[in-house]
């Protein structure tokens, strides 16, 4: 990834905002419901191999969500609770993942970004690095962030 | 979009705040899956009651809406509620929450759902017809209506689910359109016919294709034909939980695949698998997990058991019946437990036949409107699990922090005399 340290990364915008924070990167699809914990914001799912690991203001990279339905009312509430990702970036655009966004929008005024990535685009992203994220209603970008590779080195 | 005159009071709050605040949510769903119009429902199936996944955020989003007056326009079913309604404290469920379910599921009442309170809502709810619009919730009842009745639903999520019975609409993207509906990969079963005689391979089999498609609609092939709608529901649950699978077609089964070439509606596909028996053991296998050693592991094959559980998705009358069958008359092992999850009208039936009274006899409980994975188990120290459900075998782990086996109904029953349970196969 050194070489790509600084480099932007285009998405698809399905649920528009800003965020920040560091990168989760999994090829695992994810259930929320049954797989992660909002009241600790942890990945509980023990066939995921991100399990163990807290989300909440991480920019969260996964193929796909998958598994339960109930998945939008899991991300829900941790969106209420302030232990969800900062952002949730998947291949694939499921509506399970825009509704918590949407109405929490609505109640609390405040949401998790969501975009789409292509699996090409995915696979050059590594967990542990700080990116910003930018979706508008029409283009999406994240930037990976020089600053924090230059805090490392 | 472009929305109807009456979509358009309903936004724009002349017909109410919860209508507007219901409709604002449709509408916003749509608009961001490129929706031309919204469409209406013939009925809805709720998912968001259940207090243990949605929580405090699910509970007053409930509570604000049937504060406001809000009333469902179409009959709505409602999924599992987070106790047994009438018997949580046989189940040792705490007070609070008990409460805080009591709580979800008096405001869903209010705004006139149906206490159905149960996974299978097509088999006993109000069952669509083929090609009929709906608005489900619930992983696997959205996988068996589209893919097993031919309705047509969206993967709908919780809280978005009450919104669209409300509004008695859904946004007209997805799975509702027919060019949406056709297979996109294939899987292609070459194994006999009576290795299903293990009940739970149909579990194993769903959790592959599940894996194989992710979120592309399977096209799956050398399916048994004389499958049950029971071994149907298993099947769709292990699908909708390994994978994000709300639509599969089984050529010769279901029916929107009479041939594969309608399965794939006259397209071409690019990729198959093929599964042997010694796949489908394996996926069967990968399905016995312990929450300490990362998912399976192959010293994890046999051991002792505390808790037998079926019925996820909710048992029928016949799997009922079929327990009670293999019992004969027999008592399940002191300190053994032996939970079948159900509905109060399959409940209601066991209760007519006499078959509630015999299975209590025999140490098994019926536990109703609810699920083993969504209510506290730490008061019944239970360390390991075994189920013939697919689905139960891929959460438990980690819900419940349990060991877990899947086995055949028949091993099961084995494992509730003895408290042991056999490597699969012996």
């Amino acid at each position: 990834m050194d070489g790509r340290a600084g480099c932007r990364v285009s998405l698809v915008p399905l649920v528009p905002g800003d965020a920040r924070g560091e990168l989760a990167v999994s090829t695992v699809p994810l259930s929320f419901w049954g797989g992660f914990d909002a009241t600790s914001g942890r990945v509980t799912d023990v066939r995921h191999d991100l399990c163990g690991q807290s989300l909440t203001g991480k920019v969260l990279v996964i193929p796909a969500s998958r598994g339960s339905s109930s998945s939008s009312g899991v991300l829900l509430e941790s969106i209420r609770l302030g232990t969800c990702p900062a952002a949730i970036i998947s291949q694939v655009a499921e509506p399970i993942l825009a509704i918590a966004s949407i109405i929490a929008r609505q109640i609390y005024g405040r949401w998790v970004p969501v975009a789409t990535l292509s699996a090409a685009e995915a696979a050059f992203l590594e967990s542990g690095q700080m990116v910003c994220v930018r979706i508008s209603a029409n283009t999406g970008e994240m930037l990976l962030d020089k600053q924090q590779r230059w805090r490392d080195t | 979009m472009r929305l109807a005159q009456e979509e358009e009071l309903m936004l724009s709050g002349r017909r109410g705040e919860a209508l507007r605040l219901a409709m604002t949510i449709v509408v916003e769903l749509g608009r961001l899956y490129g929706a031309q119009r919204l469409i209406r429902i013939s009925q809805a199936h709720i998912d968001g009651c259940l207090y243990s996944a949605v929580g405090e955020a699910g509970a007053e989003f409930a509570a604000k809406l049937a504060g406001l007056g809000a009333r469902v326009a179409v009959p709505t079913t409602l999924n599992i509620t987070a106790r047994d309604i009438l018997n949580w404290q046989e189940f040792r469920i705490p007070s609070e929450h008990a409460e805080n379910s009591r709580r979800v599921e008096d405001a869903y009442l209010k705004m006139g759902c149906i206490p159905t309170w149960t996974c299978t809502p097509y088999q006993h709810g109000i069952v669509p017809r083929c090609g009929d619009q709906i608005a489900w919730a619930e992983s696997n009842a959205i996988c068996y209506a589209n893919s097993v009745l031919g309705a047509r639903t969206n993967r709908y999520g919780d809280l978005i689910d009450i919104c669209c019975a409300i509004t008695g609409r859904a946004p007209e993207f997805g799975l509702h359109l027919e060019e949406n509906r056709a297979g996109e990969v294939l899987v292609r079963f070459d194994v006999p016919d009576r290795a299903f005689d293990d009940d739970s391979l149909y579990s194993a089999a769903g959790y592959l294709v599940g894996e194989v498609a992710g979120s592309r609609i399977p096209v799956v092939a050398g399916f048994p034909g004389h499958a049950t709608p029971d071994n149907l529901k298993a099947f769709s649950a292990a699908a909708a939980s390994s994978g994000a699978v709300g639509l599969f077609h089984i050529v010769g089964v279901t029916p929107e695949a009479p041939t594969m070439e309608a399965a794939f509606a006259g397209r071409a596909h690019r990729e198959e698998t093929l599964v042997g028996p010694q796949d489908l053991l394996a996926a069967a296998e990968k399905l016995d997990a312990c929450p300490a050693c990362g998912g399976s592991s192959d010293l994890h094959t046999h051991g002792s058991v505390d808790l037998v559980v079926t019925g996820c998705p909710h048992a029928s009358y016949m799997e009922v019946e079929r327990v009670a069958g293999l019992l004969r008359g027999r008592h399940v092992k002191d300190g053994m437990e032996f939970w079948i999850l159900t509905n109060r009208m399959v409940a209601g039936l066991a209760a007519r036949s006499g078959l509630d009274t015999f299975l209590r006899e025999a140490g098994v409980r019926l536990c109703c409107d609810t699920c083993t994975l969504q209510f506290p188990l730490e008061a019944w120290h239970i360390g390991s699990i075994v189920t013939n459900s697919g689905k139960m075998a891929h959460y438990a782990p980690g819900m419940c922090g349990c060991r877990t086996y899947l086995r055949s109904i028949e091993a099961c029953v084995d494992a509730a005399l003895t408290g042991e349970v056999a490597e699969r196969g012996r």
